[in-house]
């Protein structure tokens, strides 16, 4: 399933009872489309999925706005006692989480077999 | 016991310090014998020359002189050149005792040109010996050391001048008229013994000295080797030797044009060579007298009383009277041409002589030396030659009785112009004195803020010390480099070093020489262009700081070991966001943490979030002597909207000392004239260590911004609060006042009310520097400080014996005392 606009495209996919989404392109403002990141993730969890991987490797940028997105699921996930993690982001958005402290908040792995293994 | 009583009377008209007594004496006894001479030649000089050519012929007298001269300064100068001080000065005056016997020998033929070349060489016997003697002087004295022995000095040539001119005024007319030529003589060969003392007393101090300090007594041979052009040059070039030239100029026109009226006016109403010998040995005599008197008596203390400046305008102010009565009045009457005569003779050899030569004080030996044979000699004979040019066309003009009134009328012009030179040289003396002088060190937090960026160094430190604490902290330092633009190859490259230590860093990657093999390679790639706009945009994110929010909530309630750096990171991060951000709530925990790593941090946030808020819990900091700099640094980065807040805490007696304290200092680094207002208001007050912080504050900040006011009243009245504070110390314990710590608060107060580098200068060399940069500090103080404050300050900074400064900090206590209960009495009164 590929929902969203050219810009973005998220393609979720299940192990076990893992929810992962592969994200590709770009996560901006300027691109907002009708479904976003947060409303994808709250329909999985509506679904009664708790436990949600992100996977960046194909995310070419991501603004403050893809970030809120992230934080927003994050909150979400975290309410309904669920977990969030993420695989793959770029050095410039491990950066920015770093300065931003949510490295110290979020869960954030190289690959996915190491996040997969965490879910366990 | 009769030579003890001798010592005693000598020591209460000079203030001789131990050891000074001995050379004086023989400068003294130097300037008598060259002096005498010159008196016993100088009525010969005149009478012989009126006797046999006219005073209708003077000016041709004046102006062969003046000719000669030149050529004389250049002959002085390169034979200077080629000899030591003291061959120099032994053979002048060899030469001189040698032309004497001479002219004793031509006096004998009766020829009539024997009396013009005695004229000429009788003006430059004087001016060559008294330009040797008192370039001597300068050699050897200080400005203090020669201010309290010009007068004692001076009256030797006085003395020398009495016994002369009496000598002349007794044998004149006896038949051993001409040999007194002899006596001259045969005195001036006592005085070259004398000098011969004076050389080998300097020869002995200055082996001394030189283990103390370099002190240049001997002109460099370079400083000798010149001519007459050279001596020129030298004094074109410098404006504070114009001045000096100038005044040469004008004082000596002034001189030849009263000398002039008064040997017109003598000639007329007594006849004879040997009578006129005799009434000019008489007069000579008397006025000689007089002048003993006032050089022995009165120049000291009037130029230790109204310093040089002042000095400098009573000899002219006198003659200004004294021509223009003459001019307007009574030209023609002998006892106003006697009493003007008489005026100009004995204060242009007491009072002008000495503060001129004390103006050649601190002038560089070099330049000194050059200079001083240049105008004493050359602008001297010069200034008479052109006074004879103006008499010649005076004379032109004028019937002679009609000419000493225009004479009188020329003269007071010139001695206006005279006055004008001497204030202005007056002004450039204090200046030059104040270049005498070095500034030994500079106030320790000025140094450190110009040549050190204290804020870059510490962040880089940090930056350094994060690696092995926590990446986040790291990347949070190193995205503050970013920020400021600072990141530059050398600091990468410090921090580049073993990077490797933080693997979990990606800003870390940024400064790996390897490959990672993740992502992006270069540093330009890695770090996004808008970085800051990007984690600012995050950080307002409500979602963000709800997050953050309840994570700082957490990371607050643990304390582990653990606890510490993710508080640390907290404290760093915070300073990130805007200041009404939720999450910056948690800064007040912060900023109350129980380590002062974590209150660091959190300080340093708060000084970028500037929330007045945390003003209070950053002021609590400044008792904690392991966080006061930072809780200060922190205050001064709020900047002058938190004066008056800081103003209550400094201004509350019931807060901790330290606080208050510390809070002065900040108050001194604001640098606005509300922190000068409010320091001043508090110093009325404040005593002891609370008055020396607020007064080191007002130093920091008048050295940092001299634009700002000062309140003139509340720090002079802190001043003699001060004084009388070092004086009582000192009357309790007998120390040096200036081996005081609470000395630099007078001289910082000083500062603030005069020029801040000057005191400074003055402060430091009073009590580090050597003998003759402590005479120059005391010299400067007493230039730039009017007499009511100079009165305050030198009992505790002169060189006094204990006895003497117990006396006048008695005195000054008495009267500061009653001063102030006057002022206290009319304010109740009030």
């Amino acid at each position: 399933m590929v929902r969203g606009a050219l810009m973005m495209k998220i393609q979720p996919r299940f192990k076990n009872d893992i929810v992962i989404f592969d994200i590709e392109g770009e996560i901006k403002r300027s691109d907002i489309t009708d479904v976003t990141l947060h409303q994808l993730v709250k329909e999985q969890l509506e679904a009664g999925r708790r436990k949600i991987l992100l996977n960046f490797d194909r995310v070419e940028f991501i603004d403050s706005f893809g970030v809120g997105e992230i934080l927003a699921s994050y909150i979400s996930t975290h309410n309904l006692g669920g977990k969030l993690k993420l695989i793959r982001i770029s050095k410039k958005l491990y950066l920015i989480f770093q300065v931003t402290m949510l490295t110290k908040v979020l869960d954030i792995f190289e690959d996915e077999e190491s996040a997969l293994k965490s879910f366990l | 016991m009769a030579k003890q009583g001798r010592r005693s009377i000598l020591s209460r008209i000079v203030a001789f310090k131990p050891g000074e007594a001995g050379i004086a004496f023989f400068f003294f006894l130097s300037f008598f014998l060259i002096t005498a001479p010159y008196y016993i030649i100088k009525p010969i000089r005149n009478s012989s020359y009126l006797d046999q050519l006219g005073d209708e012929r003077l000016p041709l007298a004046y102006f062969l002189t003046a000719v000669l001269m030149g050529f004389i300064v250049n002959f002085h100068s390169r034979w200077g050149a080629r000899l030591r001080r003291i061959s120099l000065v032994v053979s002048t005056f060899l030469f001189f005792f040698s032309n004497i016997c001479l002219f004793w020998w031509l006096f004998q033929q009766r020829w009539t040109w024997v009396p013009v070349i005695f004229w000429v060489w009788a003006n430059i016997f004087a001016i060559v010996l008294v330009t040797q003697f008192w370039l001597l002087v300068n050699d050897v004295f200080n400005p203090r050391e020669a201010k309290r022995l010009i007068g004692f000095i001076g009256s030797g040539g006085q003395l020398g001048a009495i016994l002369g001119s009496l000598l002349v005024g007794v044998l004149a007319r006896t038949k051993a008229f001409t040999a007194l030529l002899l006596v001259a003589a045969a005195l001036l060969f006592l005085a070259i013994l004398a000098v011969l003392r004076i050389f080998n007393w300097q020869k002995s101090r200055s082996l001394a000295e030189a283990r103390e300090a370099p002190r240049l007594r001997e002109p460099s041979p370079a400083a000798t080797k010149v001519g007459f052009r050279d001596a020129l040059e030298t004094t074109r070039k410098n404006l504070y030797l114009r001045l000096l030239a100038g005044i040469m100029l004008a004082t000596l026109i002034v001189s030849t044009l009263v000398d002039w009226q008064f040997n017109s006016v003598v000639k007329n109403r007594v006849a004879g060579g040997s009578s006129l010998a005799s009434f000019f040995g008489y007069f000579n005599a008397g006025t000689m007298a007089f002048a003993f008197l006032f050089q022995l008596l009165l120049t000291s203390p009037l130029i230790r009383r109204f310093g040089i400046r002042l000095s400098l305008l009573i000899y002219p102010l006198i003659l200004l009277f004294g021509s223009a009565g003459m001019g307007i009045i009574a030209y023609a009457s002998i006892i106003p041409a006697v009493l003007i005569k008489a005026s100009d003779k004995s204060l242009a050899y007491s009072l002008n002589q000495s503060v001129r030569e004390l103006l050649y004080i601190p002038i560089v030996p070099e330049e000194k030396s050059k200079s001083k044979t240049f105008i004493d000699m050359f602008v001297n004979r010069f200034a008479k030659g052109v006074g004879a040019v103006i008499l010649w066309i005076l004379l032109l003009i004028f019937p002679k009785s009609a000419a000493i009134r225009a004479v009188s009328l020329v003269a007071v012009g010139a001695i206006l112009l005279w006055a004008y030179l001497n204030v202005r040289v007056g002004r450039e003396y204090a200046t030059l004195v104040k270049e005498k002088l070095e500034l030994k060190w500079e106030r320790g937090d000025k140094l450190v803020a110009e040549k050190v960026d204290v804020d870059f160094a510490k962040l880089v430190f940090d930056t350094l010390e994060s690696r092995n604490r926590s990446s986040v902290l790291y990347a949070l330092h190193l995205f503050d480099l970013i920020r400021q633009d600072r990141l530059t190859p050398e600091v990468r490259k410090l921090i580049s070093y073993k990077t490797d230590e933080v693997r979990a860093s990606s800003l870390g990657i940024l400064f790996e020489q390897t490959e990672t093999g993740l992502g992006p390679t270069s540093e330009e790639e890695l770090i996004p262009e808008d970085l800051e706009k990007d984690v600012a945009e995050i950080m307002a994110l409500d979602v963000y700081q709800e997050v953050i929010k309840n994570y700082l909530e957490k990371t607050l309630e643990d304390k582990s070991e653990a606890g510490v750096v993710a508080r640390m990171e907290a404290a760093k991060a915070v300073g990130l966001m805007a200041p009404r951000a939720p999450a910056v709530e948690k800064l007040a925990s912060l900023l109350e943490d129980d380590s002062p790593d974590v209150v660091r941090y959190a300080m340093e946030s708060a000084a970028v979030l500037k929330r007045r808020e945390d003003i209070p819990l950053l002021v609590r900091q400044l008792k904690n002597p392991v966080l006061r700099d930072d809780a200060s640094a922190s205050l001064v980065r709020f900047g002058p909207k938190i004066i008056g807040t800081l103003a209550d805490y400094l201004g509350d007696p019931t807060e901790d000392m330290s606080v208050r304290l510390a809070v002065a200092a900040i108050l001194g680094r604001l640098g606005t004239q509300e922190a000068v207002d409010f320091l001043a208001w508090e110093l009325a007050s404040a005593e002891g260590e609370l008055a020396a912080a607020i007064i080191d504050s007002l130093d920091q900040l008048k050295g940092e911004h001299p634009e700002l006011s000062f309140p003139e009243y509340r720090l002079r009245s802190k001043l003699k609060r001060e004084v009388l504070t070092l004086c009582s110390e000192f009357l309790r314990q007998p120390k040096p006042p200036l081996s005081q710590k609470s000395s630099s608060n007078i001289f910082k107060l000083l500062g603030l009310l005069y020029s801040h580098e000057d005191m400074t200068k003055a402060y430091q060399n009073l009590k580090t520097g050597t003998k003759d940069s402590v005479a120059y500090a005391l010299e400067l103080l007493d230039n730039v400080l009017e007499k009511e404050t100079r009165d305050l300050i030198f009992p505790l900074v002169e060189d006094l014996s204990a006895e003497e400064r117990m006396r006048r900090c008695r005195a000054l206590l008495e009267s500061l005392t009653a001063l102030q209960a006057e002022s206290k009495e009319g304010e109740e009164k009030r």
